[in-house]
């Protein structure tokens, strides 16, 4: 995924001749076209007027790629428990609002991430963030160059550009899902996948990770439907006598230089981004989308005091599951709380979702003025509305359920070490525990052994009992 | 990400190009996430004339998560225990995406510089500095000499 | 996706270890805490129950090599006990017998090697094998 400048097929207009442009897989792109068919186009012909109609639309584009808003507002409640369907379908549901999609497009943008960070990473609320990228809150997720070069002339700039792929290649053959096997990705049902002839507790392991595995494979074949949708878009639209309407996502040649020729490096990913980026609140250091919604609360944990030496360490499992806490991160540049971003982004380049169609983008007659301006206001007074603020906290509003969840799980830990520690010492002089190994009770304990294991030991406790009382009682006579 | 990161390619780049005083880093040929580290003892501190081989290795999640960072070379200091490892808050709750391998290897010479033994890592060795600092650091200078002098490193290169 | 260095990864199996974070039926633990090339570790297995090692706790001493986790560890029982994949002389492990070492992948752990030895010792042809007295040593 270099700079190379990309190519795009038989072009006979336009810079990008000689085409070895592929999908990001490496695969034949001569495949579906499907999907194309049925998308709503989100500015057919009375679509100009802004943003009132551009809500509703949205309203629209968020909707058919999957639940509707409302319920998604319900489904980050804690409330009832999910059945395992129901989470397996909110979790696709999710994975399928990552996909980049060329014609979800924010100012040259996209509501889904490029892919510098893993799959399994972005565990962000996608409703949330794709609501914040359309009303420009928040920088789309642009495609980053690996490097950029003042040099390159406005020809060369474009030529890479129009060579850039939606979304990073894929790792095809992760190490963790290798001996999974996936069967048949457009069946729904898997269920006879699973090895019934295990336990309950290993068949719901291996259902999940066979889960897990299909969601891989099926989110980079819906990523690479949208790639190869793009290349043929893009392909169609060199051609000298392409009428195509739906070319009016692709960005004009004017907005790709626009964009990228006063790009600037994220501190974080040292990725090579349009300016303007979105700027911490604190200390007004860039950081790009990609890098933000990675940045989120460390784990619950309990806080960290500094020990004395001199006297033994209390193991977690003993401290008061209510101390456990989970802070809002600190800004990542100068370690203020609560890391929160602005975003100002160029009114005179609005296009996509909400304005104007990208393939009619022209440059502004003198840009130079327009693009000193802003940065020299932001320096200056900026008094920063704060609903216009994005905190880490606002695209991970799970958070207090999380922190619940894990003191709750841990309250349930420590009473049943306590039962056990209390039940070994009573009743089995050579269990390890007494002999200082290091058996302690594990939230990976296999329940139903637990359980069975109880019980046993807590028969033996009455056995024992009934001795202790019989042995006073002729002691007594 | 099935290729290497921009980020870490330009990091190592940047370790060449721009070397720190006092710290080599260089990527394994066959693994060009786990890096080959030395730093030398701090001036003034009982590790001067030290040269002190580490480990470091930048785990799938980096920058979100931090390096993973041992000391190879065996070491007297509250703060770095038998194995190696460091106590040390940039590599655990502090860290920031914004740091580099770069950053966090100085950090690793600061450690040198500035022992902690309130937060200890190495119960044993804490206990000594609290109790008998003169002793400590005495020790640590023995260590130094007999672990990590410039001379062994030259003769076992 | 990044290979985990030797090292690294050691310490990764350690810190689980000694923080219990592992199942209950087994732990390990490094056999000399000086040690910073991690190469001998100690490790317990905890008899699976309905078998002929209910209740009992087998040691076994594990050698990770230079090349671990790309080459299995070499594994012997302490701790005498009769299973066919277990040398009966010297307590070690075949290597070309037991599948988790033949089949050995860099994912598998030490963990996942005791956790298997302990199926092994469950399976229906090995739970109700003889066993030694209690307590004896190869």
């Amino acid at each position: 995924m270099g700079n190379a400048p990309g190519k795009l097929g038989d072009g006979t207009s336009g810079p990008g001749e000689t085409g070895n442009y592929r999908t990001s897989s490496g695969r034949s792109m001569s495949a579906s076209s499907a999907g194309t068919g049925n998308r709503i186009p989100p500015w057919n012909a009375e679509y100009n007027v802004r943003s009132r109609r551009g809500a509703s639309l949205v309203g629209n584009i968020l909707s058919t790629s999957g639940r509707s808003r409302a319920d998604s507002v319900g489904g980050s409640q804690p409330s009832k428990r999910k059945s395992t369907k129901e989470r397996e379908q909110a979790k696709e549901t999710h994975a399928k609002q990552l996909v980049v999609k060329f014609d979800e497009t924010v100012d040259g943008g996209f509501l889904a991430p490029y892919g510098c960070y893993g799959f399994e990473k972005l565990d962000y609320d996608a409703d949330v963030v794709r609501s914040l990228i359309i009303d420009r809150k928040l920088a789309p997720f642009y495609t980053p160059l690996q490097d950029f070069d003042e040099s390159w002339t406005k020809e060369e700039l474009i030529k890479i550009v129009d060579g850039l792929p939606l979304h990073a290649s894929f790792d095809e053959n992760l190490e963790k899902y290798e001996d999974v096997a996936v069967g048949n990705l457009k069946k729904t049902n898997f269920d006879e996948l699973i090895d019934k002839t295990l336990s309950k507790r290993e068949q719901r392991r291996m259902r999940s990770k066979i889960f897990k595995a299909r969601l891989y494979r099926k989110r980079i074949i819906w990523q690479e439907i949208e790639n190869e949708n793009f290349l043929e878009q893009k392909l169609e639209s060199k051609k000298p006598n392409s009428t195509s309407k739906n070319n009016s996502f692709l960005a004009s040649d004017d907005l790709k230089y626009s964009l990228y020729k006063n790009g600037a490096e994220c501190p974080i990913c040292f990725l090579y981004y349009p300016e303007p980026l979105n700027y911490s609140n604190c200390c007004l250091q860039p950081i790009c989308t990609e890098c933000f919604v990675q940045i989120k609360r460390a784990e619950p944990h309990f806080p960290h005091d500094e020990v004395d030496p001199t006297q033994p360490v209390t193991n977690d499992d003993e401290k008061d599951p209510n101390l456990l806490t989970s802070d809002p991160p600190n800004c990542a540049y100068c370690a203020t709380p609560n890391f929160a971003v602005t975003y100002e982004a160029k009114a005179d380049r609005r296009v996509g979702i909400g304005g104007m169609k990208p393939s009619t983008y022209k440059l502004p007659k003198e840009p130079s003025n327009n693009d000193i301006e802003p940065s020299a206001e932001r320096r200056g007074s900026r008094t920063q509305n704060n609903a216009d603020v994005v905190a880490s906290d606002m695209i991970r509003p799970d958070w207090k359920a999380k922190l619940d969840k894990e003191r709750a799980r841990l309250a349930r830990r420590s009473a049943n070490a306590t039962a056990i520690h209390v039940s070994n010492r009573l009743i089995d002089p050579d269990h390890p525990s007494r002999r200082g190994s290091n058996y302690d009770s594990s939230s990976n304990r296999d329940v139903q052994d637990l359980e069975e294991e109880m019980l046993a030991r807590a028969i033996r406790l009455s056995i024992a009992d009934e001795e202790v009382r019989n042995q006073k009682k002729s002691n007594s006579r | 990400m099935a290729s290497l990161p921009k980020r870490i390619i330009k990091e190592t780049e940047r370790l060449v190009s721009d070397p720190v005083p006092g710290i080599t880093a260089e990527p394994h040929e066959d693994n060009l996430r786990y890096f080959q580290v030395t730093i030398e003892g701090p001036q003034q501190s009982p590790y001067e004339n030290g040269v002190f081989n580490l480990e470091l290795f930048l785990p799938d999640d980096y920058p979100m998560e931090a390096p993973k960072v041992r000391f190879l070379t065996k070491i007297y200091h509250p703060n770095i225990d038998k194995l190696g490892r460091i106590c040390l808050d940039v590599l655990k709750t502090n860290w920031s995406p914004a740091l580099q391998i770069r950053t966090v290897l100085l950090s690793v010479q600061a450690l040198l510089a500035s022992p902690n033994p309130n937060d200890p890592l190495a119960n044993d060795v804490a206990e000594d500095w609290i109790k008998d600092e003169e002793g400590a650091i005495k020790t640590a200078r023995e260590w130094t000499e007999a672990y990590a002098s410039k001379k062994d490193q030259k003769s076992t290169n | 996706m990044s290979k985990v260095p030797r090292n690294f990864r050691l310490l990764e199996e350690l810190e689980k270890g000694e923080k219990g974070l592992g199942p209950e039926s087994c732990s390990y633990g490094l056999a000399d805490s000086d040690d910073i090339t991690m190469t001998n570790w100690n490790g317990t297995i905890l008899g699976p129950p309905h078998s002929n090692h209910e209740n009992r706790i087998y040691s076994v001493s594990i050698e990770c090599g230079p090349n671990y986790p790309d080459e299995p560890p070499k594994i012997k029982f302490v701790s005498k006990v009769n299973v066919p994949c277990v040398d009966s002389t010297t307590g070690e492990v075949k290597s070309s017998v037991f599948h988790t070492l033949r089949d050995w992948k860099r994912a598998y752990t030490m963990e996942t090697l005791l956790l298997d030895l302990r199926k092994e010792m469950a399976t229906p042809a090995n739970k109700k094998l003889p066993q030694p007295k209690e307590g004896a040593t190869f």
